[in-house]
């Protein structure tokens, strides 16, 4: 008996504490860093390269800014952080990609430059072909 | 006043725990998150190209994940621990992109290297080949000299040789001059008059030695010299008798050559009778030049030019 009653005052007095904590302050520093991150993502190219995680960071950030509107400030933190890190993702994701294209391009380059190589010099004179007639 | 509150607030936070922990007094189960967030690092940190090149992220999403660890361990707070374990997660994405960009930038810096050696191999094979060329074209070159030289002095020792064959050649016209030889079209003729045969007759008298002596020497010293003894008469008497006569009296000289030591071979006979007469039958020193044996040189390869 007593170990219950322990349990319930236990709760409603953290239930009165967070509802009290409720007035955390709004997170404008981090609204402010999660806009940035999201545009410096679109300069990386992630809207061609990145555009699943460039969706999900701008999807955060409206419902941040709609959880702070509603004063549910531990909720905003935690989605302008996250729209933080998924525009940070795509950002990373979009420079991979280009630098992978590049690098596709650049052994492209190569395999022509081969090619040409190959077809302006003449067979090798060596003993890998052989002919009919001793000199 | 808000500071105040919030540091009741903190305070209040502390104790409903401290009450809430030693009333439960249990182990917190497992958060998946959080495993699964532990497990996406440990994968990272496997990759080397991850590791070598995005340390700081990997740092990173370190830190987020012990946050997360943190927040469940002493307070099992679900919705926080999703939180940060999906921020732990991210990270490690975040470094994992990190690791590919890198990869494909050295990629790109080899490229570079590697355009230049096979640029440089281009160039190598040009060298060697030209190189070659060069070799090939001195090798032809040397030959050509060799072949130049080994003509020259062909040229030389054929020119030696006509040099002495003429000189030979001029031996032996200057011997055949002591037995009042003639340089005709045909060649060289040594004329064996009529006063060295007894009259009418084809026997050959004494004087008749020393030319004869001559002539074998000199057949005997130039053995690549054929003879043509030729016999004519003059007009006198018949034609076949004359034929006759002309054959013997051809026939003397021929044996007297062999008989001393002139190879038969190198001895031809023809009789012509009274034709082809040198002067006129109708004087006696006309006809007494008529009858006459022509010992007819041939070339220095044996060979007659025709009457």
């Amino acid at each position: 008996m007593l170990k219950s009653a322990v349990w319930v005052t236990g709760f409603a007095l953290s239930a009165v504490m967070l509802a009290g904590c409720a007035s955390t302050p709004p997170p404008t520093d981090q609204m402010a860093v999660s806009r940035a991150a999201v545009d410096s993502a679109v300069r990386a190219g992630a809207t061609e390269h990145a555009a699943v995680e460039l969706a999900s960071a701008r999807g955060k950030l409206e419902r941040a800014q709609a959880a702070m509107t509603a004063n549910n400030h531990v909720e905003a933190r935690r989605l302008a952080e996250e729209a933080a890190v998924d525009a940070e993702l795509a950002q990373a994701r979009a420079a991979a990609f280009r630098a992978r294209t590049a690098a596709a391009q650049v052994d492209q380059s190569i395999r022509a430059l081969r090619e040409e190589v190959e077809r302006t010099q003449p067979p090798a004179a060596g003993g890998a072909v052989s002919s009919g007639v001793p000199r | 006043m808000k500071s105040r509150l919030t540091r009741g607030c903190g305070t209040a936070a502390v104790l409903t725990t401290a009450l809430l922990v030693t009333a439960c007094a249990t182990i917190p189960p497992e958060n998946p998150q959080v495993n699964e967030a532990r497990a996406a690092l440990l994968a990272a940190r496997a990759e080397p190209t991850v590791v070598q090149a995005a340390a700081l992220e990997l740092q990173q999403a370190e830190s987020a994940l012990l946050r997360a660890e943190q927040a469940w361990n002493a307070r099992q707070d679900i919705n926080e621990t999703r939180h940060l374990a999906y921020l732990a997660r991210q990270r490690v994405a975040i470094a994992t992109e990190v690791g590919a960009r890198h990869a494909a930038e050295q990629r790109v810096s080899q490229a570079e290297a590697q355009r230049e050696r096979v640029r440089a191999e281009a160039r190598q094979q040009d060298a060697l080949r030209a190189e070659q060329r060069a070799r090939t074209a001195q090798q032809e070159a040397i030959l050509a000299q060799q072949q130049a030289s080994v003509a020259q002095q062909q040229m030389q020792t054929a020119r030696a040789q006509a040099d002495s064959a003429a000189q030979r050649a001029q031996q032996l016209e200057e011997e055949l001059q002591q037995l009042e030889a003639k340089q005709t079209q045909r060649g060289m003729v040594v004329t064996l008059g009529d006063v060295l045969f007894d009259t009418g007759s084809a026997q050959l008298r004494s004087g008749a030695v020393r030319s004869l002596e001559r002539l074998s020497g000199v057949l005997r010293d130039y053995p690549e010299r054929r003879v043509l003894i030729e016999g004519f008469t003059d007009s006198t008497g018949s034609a076949s008798n004359n034929l006759a006569l002309s054959e013997r009296r051809a026939d003397s000289v021929r044996q007297a050559l062999i008989s001393r030591g002139v190879p038969p071979q190198q001895v031809e006979l023809r009789a012509f009778g009274q034709a082809h007469p040198i002067a006129s039958n109708e004087t006696a020193e006309g006809r007494q030049l008529n009858r006459r044996v022509e010992v007819v040189f041939s070339d220095a390869s044996g060979r007659f030019a025709l009457r």
